[in-house]
């Protein structure tokens, strides 16, 4: 028999509810945004960095999606991975997409679901494209994803290193690095002409983007309690300078020799000495510097007590310097950013240009005797470069260009004695005979 | 495609039919005679009579109206249970699925395709599991609440039941389908991007009867080369040599092509690079048309450029007019070398005239492959409407359904709701995943490793299931057990519907026509064929079934 009435009841009932109410609101209150605001579990959150918009920006669709699957995405992720692998296979590559979309959106802070797929979209599925223009739109495609992820998860400064190499490597180091640096600036897909906002909202160089990503990557990853298990940190934090180089290279390898490119190269030395030189690393001797003095280090010993000998730390400078081979890195600078490189290299490059295109041989051979003078004049000054593939590569096929003018001259006289850079053409014999060869084997 | 598209042999099917049906349905006469002759003794051989006779008095007078009548209160029980609620996720569905698919590639072209996956998929997804779930339960409901002894007391027959309740379950699918199709269709030309539009077609292809490959010394070979690629679909030649792929025609309604002005074209081959080549160029290659009649050979003027994977008809499409400008090879006065001459030939007068052409397809970049199938090339008849292909492939939805429903219903007559939905969902997986391929693998012979008694063998001594089992009087045994099961084997698969007939939706998402004789004919065939045997079924499973178990 029932002892109290049904108003008495709802009456208890109401009192249970604001009981229990009150251990929800003191647990689970959300916060306002403020610091040390809400309930136990937002500031526990917050302590941790648990809430989504500590992890990146949020997207409403995937938190909705994963609240509506409980603990189902991983399976669901699974299938959905199964499927873009025959999608993949199956040369479907909207479907792909979409569905590679849909696993981000279960799985948005996995970063090796995003750093995997936007390989397969930028290098993979660009590749299987005849056309260059679609492979580009690949290209674009794995950078936007790739972006995007780097949006969703601020914490992983891989995803915003591997943003930099797409844009900077996949578009400026491919096969089709010319066609696709141009893209870069002036997108076949955007009508009117211009670059792609998305991608480059400032119009600017692929190198200098992909800099600003990489520099981005070591903004995070400097930020107490984040990692990057990428590379090892000496050549993880070298990219943005890296870029800052391919830059200056890339506009070379374009035929520009003006202030521009000798600045960016002024730019570049600048960067490796005082900023990738200047960090501090960890090494087994403590923190060492690149661009160690002795100065420097004894003051690094110091400021640690004692506990490494300058000799150690030397060691370790010159170990962690070989590891990125950064000597060579800073003497290429060096070099470059002087006029009378940049000299030099225009001379060969338009010796070599006019030669192709069949121009006047006594203006030709002109310009490479002079290009081959100012190589011999910078070996002289730096002999290291002998040991630099690229630099005897450039003078080799200078000197091949000029002899093969100064055999077929009309005056009879041939290729004389002596001649600029004669040291390298006997010393390097077998290469300069490559060239040799190769240059018959283009006629 | 990605599929090649074979037309039905609906003779073959319909042979193949009688021979599963015959067999399942003498198996079934020979049991019921033997269980009635246990159970009854002499007296049984005269109730089996006596049942069949009844059976076929029964079926001689179905009456149309009494099955309405149960179509009719189907429709009212299934409203009742809300079944009509799959319009709100449908609704739901479409309202978000713009979020998704809009942003998943910038291209137009290729958008089209996802927005035509994703409703087709949409409609198949929600309309099939809410028709298994009705048309397992509703009988077993019936008899649970005992509202069908109510029926069956009145002058009702069992198979009047059976075709009420497919009736009325295909009267609410189609109801659903329809209202979710024209929905459907409108959202779709909605969403697709402005540019992207002209791209819902219903191309209408002719594909070649016959692909034949040729090397270099012109060996006539059905497949190319392989050139590593993990799906086998295509098969390529090597650039700037003699190999090349021939795509026979001998089909050709000349007067169709007459009427329509001219000849269209559309190929969708796949380039193979083994070096960088030219970067800046796409892979070209010349077609020669070749008059099967007079022999007489066709170089079209113009090589073509291989537009790979691109979406867009107009970018993959030659188009012929009356008069061909073609090239013809000339050798000179002299007799040393030839030269090219061009010529001009009449399209329906000449180059097709005899009704079969060949055309030979030559990759023309050195040290590149080019890869084709049968369906990457044909030839284009006047395009028809998008809503064509689109509201065939909802047709082949509605056929899905149907054969759900009569699977569904039947299982209900013999078994509770529960078993009814795993047996009905059971058939429909197998039927629609690659088991069905894997048992129709099993049962021809094609699969590697013979039949259970040789699988088992293999498995027991490790061999390989390439290798041949040695001869000997066990491998005869083997052999010999294992035909027997595989020809039971032959006969369970057809019991299960082949579904892969029925998904039309890549063609409609390729813009192209639904065929009739390559998916429509299979499809309604099907369907066809599980209608009597089920309806059979289901009348006598329902007169045995005791109808106080619940």
């Amino acid at each position: 028999m029932n002892r109290i009435s049904s108003q008495q009841k709802k009456l208890v009932s109401l009192l249970l509810i604001i009981l229990l109410l009150a251990p929800i609101v003191y647990l689970g209150a959300p916060s306002d945004g403020t610091e040390n605001s809400g309930g136990v579990l937002a500031r526990k959150r917050s302590e941790y960095d648990l809430g989504e918009t500590s992890l990146g920006d949020v997207d409403p669709t995937s938190a909705t999606m994963n609240l509506v699957l409980l603990g189902l995405r991983g399976i669901a992720s699974n299938l959905l991975w199964q499927q873009a692998v025959e999608e993949r296979d199956h040369k479907d590559w909207a479907g792909l997409k979409a569905t590679v979309d849909s696993i981000v959106l279960l799985q948005p802070h996995f970063k090796q679901v995003w750093q995997f797929q936007a390989w397969n979209l930028a290098y993979n599925v660009s590749a299987e494209w005849d056309g260059v223009a679609d492979r580009y739109h690949w290209v674009k495609e794995g950078a936007k994803f790739i972006i995007k992820g780097s949006n969703r998860n601020k914490k992983y400064p891989e995803l915003y290193w591997d943003s930099g190499r797409i844009i900077g490597h996949k578009i400026g180091a491919a096969d089709e690095k010319k066609t696709f640096r141009k893209f870069f600036l002036d997108d076949p897909e955007i009508e009117g002409g211009g670059p792609d906002k998305e991608l480059n909202p400032d119009a600017r160089d692929n190198f200098l983007v992909a800099k600003d990503w990489f520099i981005i990557a070591n903004e995070v990853e400097a930020q107490p309690g984040i990692t990057q298990t990428r590379l090892a940190p000496v050549l993880f934090r070298s990219y943005p300078v890296r870029s800052q180089m391919d830059y200056a290279e890339a506009r070379q390898d374009e035929g520009k020799f003006d202030e521009v490119t000798r600045g960016a190269w002024d730019l570049a030395y600048k960067e490796v000495t005082t900023e990738w030189g200047a960090e501090r690393f960890d090494s087994p001797a403590g923190k060492i510097v690149l661009e160690a003095t002795d100065d420097i280090l004894k003051q690094l010993v110091k400021e640690e007590n004692n506990k490494y000998t300058l000799e150690e730390k030397k060691i370790w400078v010159q170990r962690r310097q070989n590891m990125c081979g950064y000597r060579s890195w800073r003497m290429r600078c060096l070099i470059e950013k002087k006029p009378e490189t940049l000299a030099a290299h225009r001379n060969i490059y338009e010796g070599k240009r006019d030669y192709f295109a069949g121009e006047d041989r006594s203006v030709v051979e002109k310009k490479l005797y002079a290009g081959m003078e100012g190589m011999e004049k910078l070996l002289a000054e730096f002999p290291e470069l002998e040991a630099n593939d690229d630099f005897r590569e450039e003078c080799l096929k200078a000197v091949t260009l000029w002899q093969a003018i100064k055999s077929d001259s009309i005056d009879g006289k041939g290729v004389p004695a002596n001649f600029p850079l004669k040291y390298l053409w006997t010393e390097y014999a077998d290469e300069a005979k490559h060239y040799a060869e190769l240059l018959r084997s283009q006629f | 495609m990605s599929f090649d598209v074979v037309g039905f042999d609906l003779t073959e099917g319909v042979i193949h039919f009688l021979k599963v049906f015959g067999g399942v349905l003498g198996a079934a006469l020979l049991i019921a005679l033997l269980v009635s002759l246990l159970k009854y003794g002499k007296r049984g051989v005269g109730l089996f009579f006596q049942g069949l006779g009844r059976g076929c008095r029964d079926f001689l007078r179905t009456s149309p109206s009494r099955v309405w009548a149960i179509a009719v209160l189907t429709w009212k029980e299934a409203t009742r249970k809300k079944a009509l609620f799959v319009f709100v996720i449908f609704a739901l569905l479409l309202m978000f699925a713009g979020w998704f698919l809009g942003g998943s590639v910038d291209r137009a072209d290729l958008q089209v395709k996802n927005y035509i996956s994703f409703i087709l998929k949409s409609i198949t997804w929600l309309t099939l599991p809410v028709i298994l779930l009705l048309s397992c339960w509703g009988l077993p409901t019936d008899i649970k609440n005992r509202s069908l002894h109510t029926v069956v007391t009145k002058p009702v027959r069992r198979q009047e039941v059976v075709l009420g309740r497919f009736l009325g379950f295909t009267l609410v699918g189609t109801a659903v389908l329809l209202v979710m199709g024209g929905i459907g269709y409108f959202w779709t030309v909605g969403q697709v991007p402005e540019e992207a539009r002209k791209e819902l077609i219903a191309r209408v292809p002719i594909y070649c009867t016959k692909l034949s490959f040729f090397d270099n010394a012109g060996n006539e070979s059905d497949k190319g080369k392989n050139v590593g690629d993990v799906w086998m679909f295509r098969s390529y030649i090597e650039g700037a040599t003699r190999e090349h792929a021939a795509y026979l025609y001998d089909n050709l309604d000349v007067d169709a092509i007459r009427r329509a002005g001219k000849m269209r074209l559309e190929y969708n081959f796949e380039a193979f690079r083994t070096h960088k080549g030219n970067i800046d160029q796409r892979l070209l290659c010349n077609l020669v048309i070749v008059n099967n009649k007079t022999g007489k050979r066709y170089l079209l003027d113009h090589p073509i450029q291989v537009q790979e994977f691109s979406n867009r008809a107009s970018d993959k499409t030659i188009t012929l007019e009356e008069t061909v400008n073609y090239l013809e090879d000339k050798i000179s006065k002299d007799g040393e070398g030839n030269q090219r001459v061009r010529r001009t030939a009449n399209l329906f007068d000449e180059i097709l005239a005899g009704n079969s052409i060949t055309i030979e397809v030559f990759s023309l970049d050195s040290g590149q492959f080019l890869g084709m199938a049968r369906p990457d090339l044909f030839i284009k008849m006047p395009d028809r409407p998008f809503a064509s292909s689109y509201f065939k492939a909802i047709f082949g939805i509605w056929l899905q359904m149907l054969v759900i429903i009569v699977i569904g219903v039947t299982a209900s007559c013999f078994v509770k709701g529960p078993v009814a939905t795993l047996l009905t969902f059971g058939i429909v997986m197998v039927g629609a995943t690659g088991l069905n391929k894997l048992m129709r693998g099993l049962a021809s012979g094609t699969q590697e490793g013979g039949g259970p008694f040789e699988a088992s063998y293999r498995m027991l001594f490790h061999l390989n299931p390439s290798t041949d089992l040695d001869a000997g009087p066990l491998t005869v045994v083997i052999t010999a057990v294992d035909q027997v099961m595989l020809g039971f084997l032959w006969t369970i698969q057809h019991l299960f519907p082949r579904f892969d007939f029925f998904n039309m939706n890549e063609y409609v998402a390729n813009g192209v026509d639904v065929p009739w004789d390559a998916t429509l004919l299979p499809s309604i065939a099907v369907t066809l064929a599980f209608i009597v045997p089920c309806l059979l079924l289901g009348y006598f499973s329902l007169q045995l079934r005791e109808m106080e178990a619940k």
